[in-house]
């Protein structure tokens, strides 16, 4: 019984929600967020001590072994692209969505570089844009945790389409939804600027080639 | 114009397990209030913010062990808060979960639907207005038990003593109002999406 309620609850939340004066205080938020900060880097330190990490360790390493010996005749470009993928894997496992553009034949791709850094730990980013569908992916690795009162955006010419909020790997992706297929654009640029600046005025972290 | 995505609630649990603060903190957005209202009324506002905090912190440390394979993540999360706040309602007696199941029961069936806003034009905000007009939709007799167990914790012996019910007729309603709920969410999807 109790299975099910919980497959009813959904329901039963939101209509509580919708009916209820309650609501959380706004400061519970960063409250909250804070101490699962804090809990997360204790986790960390004992995650270690756990059997799947060791094996996790294991394989690692096998794969660092590997990799390092297959690394040496991959050019640059197909070793950021495999990253961003797997990363990709792990944060869109349930966005269908995500792999049926990403993945598709006929998608247009475009490779966003940073404009003031070209070492091999610089930002970068891709957009993919598939002509028969009305969705774009896009997706960026190495950024750095924004500073306070900043956040990525990304552009398409002179449009702010959405923010890239970057996990504590400097991963970010997300995707849109357009009103009609065949989306075109001549830049994209992922810009460091405050929540509310939606002209691209601050500083352009990575950018595709005009 | 062009429509933000938002990423699901399970690709989203399955970042928190990997320690991602901004996906825990979407998650907070989206299920805080539903927590703090359900902590509020059963056990009162001045507990509510700590139950918030601890069935969120449970949900940081454990979001691991949830499996998309075996259900969706509102289930999964949704048995987390109830196991919260209903060991809690537990420790204050019967009577006053009986008497705040009712309570909320009330709200359910007399509360008018709140006017629309800017912000239920998202289309998971109108998928959650529909599930809230199924459960007011309920019969009167179904919605009662089903509030009775799921919010107040209340075994089917214990409503059937509550409202002087023969417990058949109990566990016969519970279904009738599980079944209607389980067509309400199956009917109304379970992508989110909103306007971006």
């Amino acid at each position: 019984m109790d299975h099910e309620l919980n497959e009813a609850g959904e329901a039963l939340g939101a209509a509580l929600e919708a009916r209820s004066p309650h609501r959380p205080p706004a400061e519970l938020r960063d409250r909250v967020v804070r101490e699962a900060v804090r809990r997360g880097q204790r986790g960390a330190r004992q995650a270690w001590l756990r059997p799947p990490f060791i094996v996790g360790a294991a394989a690692l390493a096998l794969l660092v072994a590997a990799s390092l010996a297959w690394g040496l005749s991959l050019n640059a470009a197909l070793a950021q692209e495999r990253s961003l993928r797997t990363q990709l894997e792990d944060a869109a496992a349930k966005d269908e969505v995500v792999f049926d553009v990403v993945d598709a034949r006929n998608v247009n791709k475009t490779t966003l570089r940073s404009t003031t850094d070209d070492s091999p730990t610089a930002p970068y980013g891709k957009v993919f844009v598939r002509p028969d569908m009305p969705f774009i992916v896009a997706m960026a690795g190495r950024l750095p945790e924004p500073p306070a009162g900043r956040e990525y955006h990304l552009y398409l010419d002179a449009r702010r389409i959405g923010t890239l909020t970057p996990n504590d790997g400097g991963f970010a992706y997300f995707v849109f939804r357009a009103d009609a297929v065949g989306i075109t654009y001549q830049q994209a640029r992922i810009v460091l600027e405050p929540p509310d600046r939606t002209d691209a005025s601050g500083s352009v972290v990575v950018a595709s080639p005009r | 114009m062009l429509q933000t995505i938002e990423p699901s609630d399970e690709a989203l649990a399955g970042r928190v397990a990997g320690g991602d603060v901004g996906a825990f903190a979407a998650l907070y957005d989206r299920y805080a209030a539903r927590v703090y209202a359900w902590a509020a009324h059963l056990l009162g506002v001045a507990e509510a913010d700590d139950v918030v905090q601890e069935v969120f912190l449970r949900l940081w440390d454990r979001a691991h062990q949830f499996d998309p394979a075996r259900g969706r993540f509102v289930a999964w999360f949704g048995a987390v808060a109830r196991h919260e706040i209903i060991a809690r309602a537990r420790r204050r007696g019967r009577e006053q979960r009986i008497v705040a199941a009712e309570e909320i029961e009330e709200l359910l069936a007399h509360t008018a639907d709140p006017a629309p806003s800017v912000e239920s034009r998202a289309w998971s905000a109108q998928r959650d207005a529909a599930l809230a007009a199924a459960v007011r939709d309920l019969p009167v007799e179904q919605r009662r038990v089903i509030v009775l167990a799921y919010f107040g914790g209340l075994s089917q012996s214990e409503i059937a003593a509550a409202i002087a019910t023969p417990l058949g007729t109990v566990k016969k309603r519970t279904r009738l109002a599980l079944q209607k709920l389980r067509n309400a969410i199956a009917e109304h999807g379970s992508t989110r999406a909103s306007a971006g």
